[in-house]
């Protein structure tokens, strides 16, 4: 019985759904309504007013900067929750998995992360540095930068990893973020101007581009530190066993 | 060409996207995953979106793979 009421009430559902779906308006015509309101002006005026050549970037640095800003205070409370959950480590008691599985001692795996690793890097900072200018930024910079420690740290074991990357060294990196919005935001602040503004009004008007590449390169810094770092903290947090290990269940 | 790149990406994208919600090993459900989330990139750079193209395959196809792995060898893998 209970199943019948289930069944009727997720079909019921599908065919809402998918009586909505077909109320939608067609996919790329001009005349939608997210094609009226704010995207025009992005595209048109984006390189202009925001400064930067990728309009991506030009939104989610400049137009929607305060968003932004929210979404980095998110990255913190989620890492919050995971370290009340699992421990924040502060002990140093260095016992993981992976320490006791054959990876880490692979000719494979530690030839493979000596030569990626290095490549992975030197991608993500590309990424964060032309994030104005083509695809890419902060997140997906940052995300790689983490990604590249992850390889490292499955290929040469969580002690070293955890040694290289002490918990204070990561809790001062985590605030990277919310620290560049608030300073990029202040200087705008101080100027005269609004917050996030990117501009300061006393300084000459040809200085003012060059301020403002040099402000949104903090930002995209600042966000790449702190993803990547949030990353790795994340992956330390799951890969810590507190208790001691038995050899019997090792393998 | 094109049409028949896209038709077969997105056959590559359900079976993934199914064999990742029903496959019984759950490792082999998270590199389902990971392989889903290569599959929508590609499909994010042909529908002219490289900025999610980057995130979706690393955050997706690296660093939720990897959580998912490290919490899948914290637990006890036993069948019911």
């Amino acid at each position: 019985m209970k199943k019948i009421l289930a069944l009727l009430l997720t079909c019921a559902l599908a065919a809402l759904l998918l009586y909505v779906v077909a109320l939608l308006p067609p996919m790329g015509d001009a005349d939608n309504p997210t094609n009226r309101h704010v995207v025009p002006r992005y595209l048109e005026q984006g390189e202009e007013e925001a400064g930067t050549r990728n309009i991506v970037a030009g939104v989610v640095l400049n137009y929607r900067g305060y968003d932004t800003m929210g979404e980095m205070a998110i990255l913190s409370a989620a890492l919050a929750g995971i370290f009340a959950v699992l421990g924040t480590g502060r002990k140093k008691v260095g016992n993981a998995f992976i320490d006791r599985s054959g990876v880490q001692f692979s000719f494979i795996s530690r030839t493979a992360a000596v030569l990626l690793i290095p490549l992975i890097m030197l991608f993500s900072i590309y990424v964060i540095i032309y994030g104005t200018d083509s695809p890419g930024g902060g997140f997906q910079g940052g995300a790689a930068i983490g990604a590249g420690i992850m390889i490292s740290t499955v290929a040469f074991g969580f002690n070293t990893a955890q040694n290289r990357l002490p918990h204070h060294v990561r809790m001062i990196l985590e605030g990277t973020a919310i620290s560049a919005f608030f300073l990029v935001g202040s200087a705008g602040a101080v100027g005269g101007g609004n917050f996030l503004t990117y501009m300061l009004p006393s300084l000459a008007t040809q200085i003012q581009a060059t301020f403002r590449t040099a402000m949104l390169l903090v930002l995209e810094f600042g966000i790449g530190i702190t993803v990547g770092v949030i990353c790795t903290s994340i992956l330390f947090a799951l890969l810590r066993e507190e208790e001691t290990y038995n050899v019997e269940h090792a393998g | 060409m094109l049409q028949t790149l896209n038709v077969v990406l997105l056959i590559l994208l359900i079976i993934t996207a199914l064999t990742a919600c029903l496959h019984r090993n759950l490792l082999v459900a998270v590199i389902m995953l990971s392989i889903f989330s290569l599959v929508m990139g590609t499909m994010w750079v042909m529908l002219r979106a490289p900025d999610l193209a980057l995130a979706e395959v690393v955050a997706v196809g690296v660093i939720t793979t990897t959580f998912f792995v490290a919490t899948i060898f914290r637990t006890d893998r036993r069948e019911e």
